[in-house]
């Protein structure tokens, strides 16, 4: 069902978050491919900081730091390509006029999650580099575990939608009894 | 549960669901629904065109049962 009082802003959402899902996994391979490179003794100078550990190129950093670059790259990609990928489909449902249904509110639900998981990648990837900077520096034994870099923001706006979709899920249920209300 | 006794009033009345439908102003789909018992509630408005189309009561339509048809 095509609803034809789609509101423009609607349209050009909806078409954004198609053009938004490439361009998010062309970025994510071409970056994927990046990290292979350099995982694989790859030349790319610049000020790279690892923990507490500064470089001038890749090639000096450790193959073990490189190996976590990409897990956790790989991590927070995944997540995040999946997250374009439900967004448009959500669009792409609530422009065909599929506001209450269990399909789309299964979309916002799903992004709720994922959003949840990259603040997880976050703290997974800020304790990560903890130990792998505290094994370069062979003299430390104490792992410190810092989160400085975690931002609240992403759980809270997870939390947010986990409610709606909650809220939508009962609108689905009205709408479904409203259309077998003869 | 509710039973409805659309198909037998129409059946007496000689009239087809697509006849009914069309004087009351009822969608074919909506009236599917009803008849085959899927629907969850029934409006006031809608029954009483059914009755007037009809010539019944409502009582001649919907039938209460312990049991299931």
């Amino acid at each position: 069902m095509k609803n034809n009082h789609i509101p423009r802003s609607i349209k050009l959402l909806n078409t954004l978050s198609k053009v938004s899902f490439w361009f998010t996994v062309g970025v994510s391979i071409i970056i994927l491919f990046v990290i292979i490179y350099l995982l694989f003794g790859g030349n790319l100078e610049g000020d790279i900081k690892f923990g507490d550990n500064n470089y001038k190129n890749f090639n000096e950093v450790s193959f073990l730091s490189k190996l976590w670059l990409l897990i956790i790259t790989a991590l927070a990609i995944t997540p995040v390509i999946l997250i374009t990928h439900f967004f448009s489909k959500f669009m792409n449902l609530v422009y065909n006029g599929k506001y209450f249904e269990i399909e789309t509110i299964k979309f916002l639900k799903w992004i709720s999650y994922l959003l949840l998981s990259i603040f997880l990648v976050g703290i997974f990837s800020e304790f990560l580099i903890t130990i792998d900077s505290s094994f370069n520096d062979s003299l430390s034994s104490n792992l410190n575990f810092q989160a400085d870099n975690i931002s609240l923001s992403l759980p809270i706006f997870a939390l947010i939608l986990w409610v709606l979709s909650h809220i939508f899920s009962q609108g689905a249920k009205m709408k479904k009894l409203n259309d077998l209300t003869i | 549960m509710i039973i409805v006794n659309l198909d037998i009033v129409l059946a007496k009345r000689k009239m087809s669901l697509t006849e009914l439908s069309q004087k009351v102003g009822i969608t074919m789909a909506n009236l599917s629904i009803l008849k085959k018992g899927k629907a969850k509630a029934i409006r006031f408005t809608t029954l009483e065109s059914i009755c007037k189309v009809l010539e019944c009561q409502p009582g001649d339509i919907l039938e209460f049962s312990l049991e299931g048809k």
